[in-house]
């Protein structure tokens, strides 16, 4: 086995503050996981899951509190971003330590420098000192020099998501490359399109425990209508976040003909979309993203606005996105909205699932269903 | 736990260079300012033990610069190691060997004492010291002294990484060892009832014996040696124990 998790079980001790209560809390219990050389292995589950404590375990970061790990080959990851670099050093130094403490030799690292440079795209800011750098361009760095050391296996945590998309495509066909070259890999990601087309199994976590294991489209599938069980549903945003959250979304609200959307949007309705956003710094101009997708992830939408500039710290707007008609077939539809740096630099402000609709009328095994009607003489 | 094809102390070399260079990027005189701190101890100290209140010393200056060199990368090495977890956080996070943390922290400490060591050597000819092959014994009292540093070091990182105070009760027990430790008179001067200190002060015995095969040319009792260093390896071995043992859960308190 590459990876084992051998019963393995992470128990934190939260402590308010010095003489405060402490409470002990299982982010990971009782995980039996085990993934072939050669494998891709996909976590997922909400904030708190306990996905990145796995991570981290695998990675030998943090040892587990019960249980055993066990890891087999030389080990490059993208996890707890920026924590594994010097703020002090340049893109260039950080990419070389990081190369030797992944298990290369001065003259390797030294040698894989270019590819890392080119890879990561940050073409001058490679030479400037790290704490200059945004949290997109540390992933950047981050997983230009994790792809880049020939490692046996790959541990990605959500890296993908924060990035800008084009890199984060370019990520994913590099990963591709490298299952072909026979990379083991465990990756968490919200992103159940990336899982589906990268892992070859995956794992479903919930509150710190395995729930199930199993082909990707099977558990993603459940994972996804165990997500949308009535009740768990608010109108408010509170769906999974992710960003810097320098400028965020205040809230999230659907209209459809002048009327505020319930749950249920016919199909051939148009529909409006508004999102109201406050920044909480002063930022480059950003865009706002919505893409809208179905239970198992297929994406049906994937739009992004023109560039808003921000002129102050604390400035607030609204963005209004009206769709004249949504032709889609029946079934259960998510909106996914995202406030991005304007050169897709920086993840601000990304909700997955922030709202979701239900449209009534049948299932159909095509994208489209718009209205129609049938004649015959 | 890692395999690896870097060797590790290669990989070391590395990272002290690092360490070194960062500390002094951005300045002017750069390394230089590694021989401020002695010097002007020395110029001072020297100053107030032989002309206001004379100690009767033989070469006075060189034996306080051979004393002051020592602690310093005594002093430097055990505070910069108390902290090594924090300032060397970065490390923690990637897949080594923790113990490398404090071991690079000393070891960067310790190429201020080697740059200190030809002024050092440069005195003690000008004062008439009978340099010769005893020089070769200095390594072994710097390996000696790497291993008592490392080795508390590391046990005062795991603490500290517990309890916030224990790099400022450190420094104040420093400031105390200064003036405790025979560096600036010799161990004779301690009155009888004191004699202790010195003789349960693992520096003491160091500084003396740097002492003997610099200015005196001799090698030190190796009987006595034999237990002093003896006394710094287990410490060493302690310090790892102990280190390897916490150090697993670091990086879920910092």
């Amino acid at each position: 086995m590459a990876i084992k998790f051998d019963r393995v079980g992470k128990r934190y001790r939260r402590s308010d503050r010095l003489g405060g209560r402490r409470s002990l809390h299982w982010a990971l219990r009782d995980l039996s996981l085990e993934v072939a050389p050669g494998e891709t292995v996909g976590l997922i589950g909400n904030n708190g899951a306990g996905k990145s404590t796995a991570l981290r375990i695998a990675f030998g970061i943090t040892s587990p509190t019960e249980g055993r790990i066990t890891t087999n080959g030389r080990l490059a990851g993208v996890l707890s971003l920026g924590d594994g670099f010097h703020p002090l050093l340049t893109g260039l130094e950080n990419a070389l330590t990081a190369s030797m403490l992944s298990g290369l030799t001065h003259h390797q690292a030294e040698s894989r420098l270019p590819a890392i440079r080119e890879f990561s795209g940050l073409e001058d800011a490679f030479d400037d000192p790290l704490r200059t750098y945004s949290s997109g361009m540390f992933v950047r760095l981050a997983f230009a020099v994790a792809v880049n050391v020939d490692s046996d296996i790959l541990l990605i945590d959500e890296a993908l998501a924060v990035g800008d998309l084009e890199f984060a495509s370019r990520c994913v066909d590099h990963l591709v490359s490298r299952q072909q070259a026979g990379t083991t890999m465990l990756l968490a990601s919200h992103d159940l399109d990336q899982i589906r087309r990268l892992c070859h199994r995956v794992a479903w976590l919930e509150e710190g425990s395995l729930r199930t294991i199993g082909s990707p489209s099977d558990v993603t599938g459940d994972y996804v209508r165990a997500m949308h069980t009535p009740g768990r549903q608010s109108s408010r945003v509170e769906s999974d976040k992710i960003g810097s959250h320098e400028v965020e979304f205040r809230d999230i609200s659907l209209s459809s003909r002048g009327r505020e959307l319930g749950a249920v949007l016919p199909s051939g309705w148009p529909l409006t979309i508004a999102l109201p956003w406050v920044a909480h710094s002063h930022v480059d101009s950003i865009v706002f993203g919505v893409s809208i997708h179905d239970e198992s992830g297929n994406r049906f939408l994937d739009v992004v606005s023109p560039a808003v500039a921000v002129e102050s710290a604390d400035q607030n707007g609204v963005v209004t996105l009206a769709l004249e008609r949504l032709d889609l077939g029946g079934g259960t539809y998510h909106i996914d909205i995202g406030i991005y740096d304007h050169k897709w630099r920086t993840t601000y402000d990304y909700r997955w699932q922030a709202r979701w609709f239900d449209m009534p009328g049948p299932r159909s095994k095509a994208s489209l269903y718009p209205p129609h009607t049938w004649e015959a003489e | 736990m890692m395999a690896t094809g870097v060797s590790p102390l290669r990989l070391q070399a590395h990272l002290v260079a690092r360490e070194f260079r960062l500390r002094y990027r951005r300045s002017v005189l750069g390394w230089l300012w590694a021989f401020v701190q002695p010097l002007t101890r020395l110029a001072i100290l020297t100053f107030v033990f032989s002309q206001v209140i004379p100690l009767g010393i033989d070469n006075y200056p060189v034996f306080l610069f051979s004393g002051i060199v020592a602690w310093t990368w005594f002093s430097n090495g055990i505070v910069s190691a108390t902290a090594s977890p924090l300032a060397l956080r970065y490390l923690l996070f990637q897949p080594v060997r923790r113990f490398i943390v404090p071991t690079v922290s000393v070891a960067s400490d310790s190429i201020d004492f080697v740059l200190a060591l030809p002024v050092l050597l440069g005195f003690a000819a000008v004062a008439g010291g009978r340099l010769g092959w005893n020089l070769l014994f200095l390594p072994v009292i710097m390996t000696v002294q790497f291993a008592l540093v490392v080795g508390l070091g590391a046990i005062l990182a795991t603490a500290h990484v517990r309890v916030r105070d224990v790099q400022r009760i450190v420094e104040v027990i420093l400031t105390l060892g200064f003036y405790l430790t025979p560096v600036l008179y010799q161990p004779g001067h301690l009155p009888e009832r004191f004699q202790w200190l010195a003789d349960a002060n693992p520096m003491a015995h160091l500084i003396a014996a740097y002492r003997l095969v610099i200015i005196d040319g001799v090698l030190p009792d190796l009987r006595e040696f034999s237990l002093v260093a003896l006394g710094c390896g287990s410490l060493a071995v302690l310090g790892y124990r102990v280190y390897a043992r916490f150090s697993t859960k670091f990086v879920d308190e910092l």
